[in-house]
């Protein structure tokens, strides 16, 4: 096995790959806490004090994770597929990022009338009418109980406020 | 002391059993367990909403609205996770891992009927406990200083030895990461700490939304991906009703739970939450097929249900006997006693019996409202899961986005639900559990904080944390329960071999 195929099986593949990525974090978080000043002379520990115990234990756990994977006792993963075929597999992500950025955008209950009449569409509903009809009813339902009864005020979209020229 | 104990009881129910005030404690059982259903509002938020009511109903009343709104809120908030792996807050995110195997099985009606019976019987208990016990336990809870608290939430992250599930590097790498979230923010100092230049970050990253996205987005993304690729989604036929046989196999893990969600919630601040953890963590280590647990184990509903209720009703009593909040919820429901210009304390068990003694039978009418109004809904609750999926993933979806937002009307805290949700699809798929996760973000903060002080209190000398008796007590149990899993696969495995031999 040439040294490349080596990182890629022990490092980049699977479940190696998610510790590779944690581990990345870690040295992040690790480095940022030892920068921490304390704001108090009476706090022993201070504000770095248990984020580097926390960054440190991680490290010492993402090494015993490798040495398991180097004497072969962790289990082999199906690997992570091409860009393309994650991509399609969490498509309703993209759907849900864009979702929350269309509430600031165009109001709660619009963002949500829209997103639920798409993504059932998007999951296999297959007449249109229906699809709406079933976002109109939890759009009402959630307005009803959040903004109605709890009182909770949500955001009412800048893109109508822009048109009317607040 | 029995006798007079009976007696005011028997004032509590008096007041408690009046038409109006049984009127009210329905009402208020109904609107906690609505309320509950629903992420973001929580126990506290859901109380601070019926507070406006205080001023408009008698005392009285009130209180025993209140306090049955409680309960049905503590309740409420498991229905949501064991049908759709939605949790509503920090105590009913345990009920994820087993409750939603079992609806994911045909099971649901099962699952929420324990949900139920075991927040009755361990409400029960606790009320039980309330009467007895509320002075002497005020007093004790009093004793525990900071080193005691940083023991308890030691001994609370040991819980990840029963949320390992498949590898144990890889459920203590998940709850370093929990940890790792609960520094995000200003510490206790005031000292901003991995916020990256981001000011809404200031106040951390919103609780609500670790479970929400973890495990409500991830299950929504696994699900949608399926639908997609056509695989065809089984539609079960949901069993209703419980068995005989589920409830005697419920029955210890209930009584556990409710004790010991009791004396976790007399201290203040541990939460339901940490008392449902350590419940689900002793049933795995009891069990004598711990396997079982997190594949839909009814003792995994059973045990942490009854723990988070009967915390709800612990917390009362700091509140009552002391004047103390130790909680959220137990500050609005003392601003309620304020309002109605009563004053808790060690005095209200003398001046205002009717107030006491009512509540108390209150909290115990709330529990029996309980069994009444949601057992019959048990059914109405499960046709839920009937519905097609196409329909109920972006209902799931917009459920968890509301609740997010109605916290803090912070889109960056609904963009964060989304990030975790995508991590958790990737952990799920390479078996990383999630609930350590949680378990590290629940305990993290509390517990930097309590080491903090403790640290302080000791003018930085680590091991004088160790002088007192119940450090020490916490301690030895913390290691003892890490390993006991792995001495009974020993002591298993030993055995195996004996009879291999022989």
């Amino acid at each position: 096995m040439s040294f490349g195929e080596m990182i890629k099986r022990n490092f980049l593949q699977g479940d190696r790959l998610i510790v590779t990525m944690i581990t990345a974090f870690l040295v992040l978080y690790l480095t940022e806490s030892t920068q921490l000043e304390k704001t108090n002379m009476e706090d022993a520990v201070g504000p770095g004090g248990f984020p580097f115990v926390i960054g440190v234990t991680g490290l010492i756990l993402c090494a015993i994770f490798y040495i398991n994977v180097f004497r072969g006792s962790m289990a082999e993963y199906e690997k992570i597929g091409s860009l393309w075929e994650e991509i399609k597999g969490v498509a309703m992500l993209f759907m849900v990022i864009a979702y929350v950025i269309f509430i600031d955008l165009i109001s709660y209950e619009a963002a949500t009338f829209v997103f639920m009449t798409l993504s059932v569409k998007f999951l296999g509903e297959k007449r249109w009418i229906v699809a709406a009809l079933v976002a109109a009813f939890l759009t009402l339902a959630c307005y009803l109980f959040f903004v109605w009864f709890l009182d909770i005020r949500f955001q009412t979209g800048d893109f109508w406020l822009m048109l009317k020229g607040v | 002391m029995e006798n007079s104990i009976l007696d005011h009881l028997a004032l509590g129910f008096e007041v408690a059993l009046t038409p109006t005030n049984l009127l009210y404690s329905a009402v208020g059982a109904f609107l906690g367990t609505v309320i509950g259903v629903l992420p973001g509002v929580g126990s506290a938020g859901a109380l601070a909403l019926l507070l406006p009511l205080v001023f408009k109903l008698d005392p009285t009343g009130s209180i025993i609205m209140l306090a049955a709104a409680y309960t049905g809120v503590m309740y409420g908030g498991s229905t949501a996770s064991i049908l759709l792996n939605v949790p509503g807050d920090t105590s009913a995110v345990v009920a994820c891992l087993d409750g939603h195997q079992m609806a994911r099985q045909g099971r649901a009606g099962p699952a929420l009927c324990i949900a139920a019976i075991g927040s009755y019987v361990a409400g029960t208990i606790a009320v039980v406990g309330l009467m007895i016990l509320a002075p002497f336990l005020a007093d004790a809870a009093l004793k525990f200083s900071s080193q005691e608290y940083f023991a308890l939430y030691v001994f609370g992250l040991t819980a990840v030895s029963a949320l390992a599930g498949k590898s144990m590097p890889k459920a203590l790498l998940a709850m370093v990461i929990g940890l790792m979230i609960s520094t995000v923010g200003t510490d206790l100092m005031g000292a901003r700490r991995f916020i990256f230049g981001i000011s809404d970050l200031q106040n951390g990253i919103e609780f609500l939304a670790v479970p929400l996205g973890l495990f409500a987005i991830s299950e929504v993304l696994i699900n949608s991906r399926n639908i997609r690729k056509g695989v065809k989604l089984e539609v079960l036929s949901h069993r209703i009703f419980i068995t005989m046989a589920e409830i005697r196999e419920s029955i210890g893990a209930i009584f556990r739970g409710g004790i010991l969600g009791f004396f976790i919630g007399v201290l203040p601040g541990a939460g339901a939450g940490i008392a449902a953890f350590i419940s689900y963590s002793i049933e795995v280590q009891v069990s004598k097929n711990p396997e079982k647990f997190g594949t839909g184990e009814i003792k995994g509903v059973a045990g942490p249900e009854s723990a988070n209720n009967a915390a709800s009703a612990g917390a009362m009593v700091p509140m009552l006997a002391l004047g103390i909040p130790g909680s959220a919820t137990t500050a609005v429901m003392l601003g309620a006693f304020y309002i109605i210009d009563v004053q808790p304390g060690p005095l209200l068990f003398v001046s205002r019996p009717d107030i006491v003694w009512g509540l108390i039978a209150a909290l115990y009418l709330g529990n029996i409202m309980l069994l009444i109004l949601n057992l019959p809904l048990v059914g109405l609750f499960v046709r839920i899961l009937y519905l097609p999926m196409r329909w109920l993933l972006p209902a799931i979806v917009v459920i968890a986005a509301t609740g997010v937002l109605s916290k803090n009307g912070a889109v960056l805290d609904v963009l964060f639900m989304s990030a975790l949700g995508a991590m958790g699809y990737y952990f799920r798929k390479y078996d990383f559990p999630l609930a350590p996760i949680i378990l590290g973000a629940v305990l993290g903060d509390n517990m930097e904080q309590a080491f903090r002080q403790s640290m302080m209190m000791t003018q930085g000398d680590f091991h004088l944390i160790f002088n007192r008796p119940i450090v020490i007590t916490l301690f030895a149990m913390s290691i003892f329960s890490l390993f006991l899993p792995t001495i009974i696969k020993f002591l298993a495995k030993r055995d195996v071999e004996v009879e291999e031999d022989i």
